[in-house]
Parts: structure tokens; C-alpha cells; sequence
């Protein structure tokens, strides 16, 4: 309709004064409808940004784009009603625990409907599923919140087992077990998540469902405020005062190697974490704030991670609950790309709920407002960032270097690519263009390895020339200094009144 | 009609202004010039002279200053600390800028460094915490000079109580030229020792910026000491107490910013009312 009005305007043209009047009248609506189309556009026409050292925002090309999207209407699964879990299994089917329909629903991953769960009136009905987990074997494991229990399934969707509530010594018998998200790792342990917030860390059970203690939890900082306000209240103060906790996890992710992802919403800083089998956190040393503080109006939002996933390079994926934006970070918690946020187009989310990684880097978020699970697929930029930090993670710095030179050819800002760069010179040698590089990317670290490296060559080249120098000039110096002092000390400072 | 010079070293005899007489005329232009330049050059070398004296004999330099001192190097000196700051910013190397390396690692040589720091007010600061694109002299000059001021009219409030002899003007002058350490070693460490060194080998610098640190705290205790002629014991308690009241006078004007600024608020939108109904 626009090209038809513009056409028409532009025949109008030059033949009388009111043809003028009509190009501009089209020109306005055609410009109108332009801006309306980017206003509702999905994602594809806006820009992505990172983060640079400071937390300012680099603008940077869309690493995602919106692809398609799966509900469940007019399919014979009928609509979601507030799903809370997504697991994509090794046969990339997509599994949904669909929690207010009481059931868990399969789908393969262009989304058509395969088959539900747990509906069959038998001792496997769920009752407000929200956390699913797919074995490699295939069996199929739900954690059962509104029974309280872990449900097993075998492939064919016949019911196995059930484990109830576990007992044990660390237990109270009044505890409250309400089972939310699950994991299963290599060596059939489940890793089960207690809702309602259990700040004690993961449920550690045996394939048996014995309870064998509780794994990875967040513990409490070091704080000098609370340490002077419980010094000087008395016991009946202190119970005033309301407790103060640890966070808990949100959400947990295994990985093949049998790392636990972890998140934990309302940790300020270290909210992701990956486990290892002892339960310490080895993905960042000291503590990293991920996401982005945003300030709306005068209020600071602190990001909510609620769900993470790894795809098989160990880019992790997680997602901000509070921003609706995925945040990607590459195997040492340097930040890859954003994407997605707020909102009721295409690419945005209402309430999103959890994501999973499926193939060729697929990612499937779901909404539990939209009742949908939309799909994005990663644009060339984000598969030349994937490639580029899983070379540089596994020592190929020469290899990444070519990819961190495309990377820079598409967003010039990128720092993590100037740091790949760095190290790629490094390597070679080449310490001067490497200062230069980790000057652009401010990766003190590296600049200070690179001209310890630069201060050795030099030392060993010009020590001949260098030693002398040196000597000469502490000589003349120590001369200076020892004169000046001594006519000082001589002085008496006879300075009442000074000049008039 | 000569100048008093210092007896020592022979500075030339500075020419006194003179009364213009009739018939000299413009003729006087560049002698006044020189006279000027004279007495410029004559102030300066006397306050490096003191500055060196502070440094090397503290006890009797400030014997001296309570004498010789004069409220004209109190500016000169903050302004050469003010120097010192901005020059020990441009020389840091880039790798000991501290933007965005999280430093959370509590040591002793780090506590020591703290330590110090709070004690100088942070007036004596070695670590650049910021952006260099970002470096403003009148934000630096004022985190040297709102401490110092605070400082001084709190030490002169205490000092008052405890009757110590000083007056404000040997408070502010023996508390500039407890700062000549900061202005002699703070740049050169910068200069020197962050481009020579790696990150790895930062104690270097930090430990030298730390002894500085110090020294600047024994000058404030050694000035308290002389100019008041307290004994030790006092000394220390008059050190406290004068900082605890330079943090009372600072907490008293954010109280009456938060107060003023909410009236200030108010009778604007007051006034916003009144003009816009």
C-alpha cells in the first residue's frame, strides 16, 4: 500500500503544484509506516550490545535472531497453561513441564507435537510439575512438586518409581519438601532443588533416592555492618532483627562432564556458578557481577538469574528474569552477547521462565505468560564469537586469531577479541602489538605479562649500554641531592618579614 | 633600602617597591617586573628550603615554621600537592590503573596502605581509581583540599580545647608541609617504579607508597607535638579526637544538604505552583 501511494505521489510530480502536495502527503505515511514497522519489528532490526570494563554499554551486532516460535494451540496438546521447565534431550526433542495442565508434553524440535505425560490416572499422575530431566538412556525423570516427589518414567512414558520425601539425620521430620528442578549426572546421582527458596544448597540423592547430604550451597559474605550490629544488640534485639540467610539456587544445569550449573537470583554477584563434584565453584576466581544493574527511574534493579544452559562448547547461556535478557558468557565467564528483554513482540518475553540449548546452537526460551517457547537462532556474528572463544579456551590462540580479526572486521568495540588478539601476539612474540592490543581491550593482566616479557628481551639486548647508564645517572643524582642538602643544612632560615 | 636575604646562601638582594617618584615616569615598568620576579624567587626558595628542612629535621622545622611560616605557602603547597597527584596520575603506567580489577584481596600490606590512608584523610592517596579520559584537576584538587581545610579547622577546634599554643595559621602551614613527602616521592614512585614494573611485582610500589604514607602520618603526630608543645600521650588523643570531628563535620554538612535541598525542593515546586496555576 505504501509503494502504491508512492507511486502514485511520485507520477504527480511536476505535471501540477498538487502533485508536490501529494509526495509529501505520501512521504509522511510511508514514513509513518516505517516507523511503526520498527517499532513492532521482531529482533532482527536492532542492534545487541556487550559491556566494556566499566559496565558501559558497546553497541554490537544482533548475536541472535528470533526464528520461530512453538504453543501449543490447535495441536492436539492444546495450550500450555504456565510451563515452568524446558529440557532439550541428545535426540534434541523438546520437553515441557506444563505445569498448570498437570502433565509434561514432547515435542520434536520444529515443534511438532509428539506426546504427553503423567496424565494416565495412575500412581505416575503429576500433580504441578515444574522440573524435568532426560537421561542419555532415555528415561525420563520429573520433579513433582505438588506430590512431593521424584517421578521416574521409562522411555515409552510407562511409570517406574517414585521417591518421596528422603529422611535422614540433616532432615527434619517437618521439612518441607517440594521438589522443583532436577538433575542427573554420569553417575546416576540426582541433584534435586527443594522450592520455596532451601538456602541449604542441592539435595544430593542416590539413584534409590537416599538422601547423601547437601551439595554446592551459597554461603554467606564477610560483612563489617552486620558484624558491628550483632556486637552491640542484646539477644532480645537480635530477634527483632530479621535473620539473615544465604541465597539459594534457582535453577541447576549438568553438563556432560558433570559440572552443576547453578543460579542464584538474588545474589548480587556470582550468581552463576558451575560446581564440581566437591561442590566448589570453579568458573570465576574472585566475585563477578553478571548481567547489568539498570536503573529505572530512581530504583536500582538487580539482574534475577533464573535458568542456565551450556551448550557443548561450555558457552553458557542464562537467563534474567528481571530484564528478560539473555546473557552469554563464554567458558571463563567473559560475556559473549545479549539478547532478547521485555515485551509482546516477537524476540521479547513476559514472564520468561527457563531456556534450553538445542541444535546448532538453537536456543528455546519459554514463557510462561505467552504459554509459548520461542526460538532464536545464532546470526554468523554469534558463531564466529563461539568458535573464536572455544579455540582461544582450548589454547589455540593463532587458530582464534583469524576469527577474533572477523569478529573486530563486524564490531570494532569488541574487547574480548582485541584480548584474543593480545594473547595471539603474545604467542608469536610479539609483545609490543600485544601492550597495544590489551591497551584497546584494558585487559591490565595481559598488558602487564606482555611488557614483563617486552622488559625481559630489552634488558637482555641493551644490558650492555644500560648497567652504565644507570650507574651514572644514581651517581649524579646522589651528587645533586647530597649538595642541595648540604647547603641547605647549612642554612639558618632567617626569614621574619621576607621582601617587602 | 636592602632586602633581607637568608644568610647562608647569598640570594640576590630583592628590590623593594618603591614609592614612584615625580618624574620617573613609565620608565619603572621592567624594574617592577624584576622586582616582582625577585620576591617570587625569594618565596620560593625559602619554602623549598623548609620543605627540605621538614623532611630531613622535622622536630626543628617546625620549631622554625611556627616562627617563619607564612599563609602563602599554605597555598603554594597544596597546589604542589594537587601537582603531585595529577603528574603521579599521567606517569602510572597503564597496567596500575586500578579501573575495574576487583582488588579483594585483604593482605597486611593492604590493611597497612588503608590504615595509612585513612590517617592522611586520604589526602596522600597512590592508587589511580579511575578512568584516564575521565581525570578532572578540580576533582582531585578537591579530594586534597576538602580534607585539608576539614582537617585544619577541626584540629584548631580541638587544639583550642586542649590548649594547645598553636594558632590556625602554624595548624595550616606545619599541616602543608607535612605533605612534602607526598609532593618529593609520589611521582617519581609513579614515574619509576609502575613503568619498570609488572603487576606481579606491584608491592614494590605499593610498599613504597605505604612508607610514604607513613612518613606523612609521623609529620601530623611531630607537628601536633611541636607547635602545641603537647606531651606524646596527647598528642594522639588531640590526633584522634580531630578526626573523629572531621568526620562529625562532614556527616553535619551531608545532614544539611539533605535538609536544605528538600526545602530548597520545596519552596521551588512551591514557587513552580504559584507561577504555572
Amino acid at each position: 500500500m505504501a509503494v502504491d501511494t508512492a507511486r502514485f505521489g511520485r507520477r504527480g510530480v511536476g505535471r501540477d503544484p498538487r502533485g508536490w502536495l501529494r509526495a509529501g502527503a505520501a512521504a509522511l505515511l510511508s514514513l509513518s509506516l516505517m516507523v511503526t514497522t520498527v517499532a513492532t519489528a521482531s529482533a532482527d532490526r536492532e542492534y545487541s550490545w556487550t559491556l566494556d570494563k566499566d559496565g558501559q554499554q558497546l553497541r554490537s551486532p544482533m548475536p541472535y535472531i528470533y526464528d520461530f516460535e512453538v504453543d501449543g494451540m490447535y495441536k492436539p496438546s492444546g495450550t500450555f497453561k504456565n510451563p515452568a521447565d524446558i529440557f532439550i534431550d541428545k535426540e534434541y526433542n523438546v520437553w515441557i513441564a506444563d505445569t498448570g495442565n498437570n502433565r509434561l508434553l514432547k515435542f520434536d524440535e520444529r515443534g511438532n507435537y509428539l506426546r504427553e505425560f503423567g496424565t494416565a490416572e495412575d500412581e505416575g499422575k503429576l500433580n504441578a510439575p515444574e522440573g524435568i530431566y532426560v537421561t542419555e538412556r532415555g528415561d525420563i525423570w520429573v520433579a513433582d512438586r505438588g506430590n512431593g516427589r521424584i517421578v521416574q518414567y521409562a522411555p515409552d512414558g510407562t511409570f517406574l518409581k517414585a521417591l518421596g520425601k528422603p529422611r535422614s539425620r540433616l532432615l527434619e521430620e517437618d521439612q518441607v519438601y517440594q521438589p522443583n528442578k532436577l538433575v542427573i549426572d554420569r553417575r546416576g546421582y540426582i541433584y534435586v532443588l527443594n522450592g520455596g527458596g532451601d538456602y541449604r544448597g542441592i539435595f544430593l540423592l542416590d539413584s534409590e533416592g537416599e538422601f547423601r547430604g547437601f551439595f554446592g550451597a551459597n554461603r554467606l559474605s564477610f560483612n563489617l555492618a552486620r558484624l558491628l550490629v550483632r556486637s552491640f544488640t542484646t539477644d532480645a534485639q537480635k530477634k527483632q532483627i530479621s535473620k539473615v540467610l544465604p541465597t539459594h539456587h534457582a535453577n541447576l544445569f549438568v553438563d556432560p562432564r558433570g559440572f552443576i550449573y547453578t543460579v542464584s537470583p538474588l545474589s548480587q554477584q556470582d550468581q552463576i556458578k558451575k560446581l564440581n563434584s566437591v561442590g566448589n565453584n570453579v568458573y570465576t576466581t574472585s566475585a563477578k557481577a553478571f548481567g547489568e544493574r539498570e536503573r529505572r527511574g530512581t530504583q536500582i534493579v538487580n539482574p534475577q538469574f533464573v535458568d542456565v544452559t551450556v551448550d557443548e562448547q561450555g558457552i553458557v547461556s542464562a537467563l534474567d528474569f528481571n530484564s528478560g535478557r539473555i546473557y552469554q558468557y563464554d567458558q571463563s565467564a567473559n560475556l559473549l552477547a545479549i539478547f532478547g528483554g521485555r515485551g509482546a513482540q516477537r524476540g521479547r518475553f513476559e514472564l520468561p521462565q527457563s531456556l534450553a540449548v538445542g541444535r546448532e546452537g538453537r536456543i528455546f526460551v519459554l514463557d510462561a505468560n505467552r504459554n509459548n517457547i520461542q526460538i532464536f537462532r545464532p546470526t554468523e556474528f554469534a558463531n564466529l564469537l563461539h568458535d573464536g572463544s572455544k579455540l582461544y579456551f582450548d589454547g589455540k590462540y593463532n587458530e582464534a586469531a583469524t576469527i577474533w580479526e572477523e569478529v573486530l572486521r563486524r564490531n570494532s568495540f569488541y574487547e574480548l577479541a582485541h584480548t584474543g588478539l593480545g594473547k595471539s601476539f603474545f604467542k608469536r612474540g610479539d609483545y609490543v602489538t600485544a601492550m597495544e592490543e590489551y591497551k584497546i581491550a584494558r585487559n591490565k593482566d595481559g598488558y602487564s605479562q606482555a611488557f614483563g616479557e617486552w622488559r625481559h628481551d630489552f634488558l637482555r639486548e641493551n644490558f650492555g649500554w644500560l648497567l652504565p647508564m644507570v650507574i651514572f645517572a644514581i651517581w649524579v643524582l646522589t651528587t645533586v641531592i647530597s649538595r642541595t642538602m648540604k647547603r641547605v643544612m647549612s642554612m639558618k632560615l632567617e626569614t621574619e618579614g621576607g621582601p617587602a | 633600602m636592602t632586602a633581607r636575604s637568608i644568610p647562608a646562601v647569598a640570594t640576590p638582594a630583592v628590590p623593594r617597591r618603591r614609592v614612584a617618584r615625580p618624574g620617573a615616569g613609565r620608565a619603572g615598568t621592567a624594574a617592577r617586573w624584576r622586582a616582582a620576579a625577585g620576591r617570587v624567587r625569594w618565596y620560593l626558595t625559602k619554602w623549598f628550603r623548609q620543605m627540605l628542612f621538614v623532611l630531613t629535621h622535622p622536630t626543628e622545622a617546625f620549631w622554625e615554621l611556627k616562627r617563619t611560616g607564612d599563609w602563602a605557602s599554605v597555598a603554594f603547597l597544596v597546589f604542589l600537592a594537587v601537582m603531585a597527584r595529577m603528574l603521579l596520575m599521567s606517569f602510572m603506567s597503564f597496567h596500575y590503573i586500578f579501573q575495574g580489577v576487583e582488588r579483594t584481596k585483604w593482605n597486611l600490606e593492604r590493611v597497612m596502605q588503608q590504615f595509612t590512608a585513612t590517617m592522611t584523610l586520604g589526602m596522600t592517596n597512590f592508587i589511580y581509581n579511575g578512568n584516564p579520559e575521565d581525570t578532572s584537576v578540580i576533582q582531585e584538587a578537591l579530594r586534597i583540599l576538602i580534607p585539608f581545610v576539614t582537617w585544619c579547622l577541626a584540629h584548631y577546634a580541638i587544639a583550642m580545647i586542649f590548649y594547645g599554643e598553636g594558632g590556625l595559621r602554624d595548624i595550616m602551614v606545619s599541616a602543608a608541609f607535612s605533605l612534602s613527602p607526598y609532593i618529593f616521592f609520589s611521582w617519581p614512585a609513579s614515574l619509576i617504579l609502575t613503568n619498570v614494573t609488572t603487576l606481579a611485582e606491584r608491592s614494590l610500589y605499593f610498599s613504597i607508597s605505604w612508607l610514604v604514607n607513613l612518613w606523612v602520618f609521623y609529620l601530623f603526630l611531630t607537628h601536633i607535638r611541636i607547635i602545641h608543645d603537647f606531651t606524646f600521650k596527647r598528642t594522639v588523643a588531640t590526633y584522634i579526637i580531630s578526626l573523629i570531628t572531621v568526620i562529625i563535620i562532614w556527616s553535619l554538612v551531608a545532614l544539611v544538604y539533605a535538609l536544605t535541598s528538600n526545602t530548597y525542593e520545596f519552596f521551588y515546586e512551591l514557587f513552580y505552583e504559584l507561577t504555572t496555576r
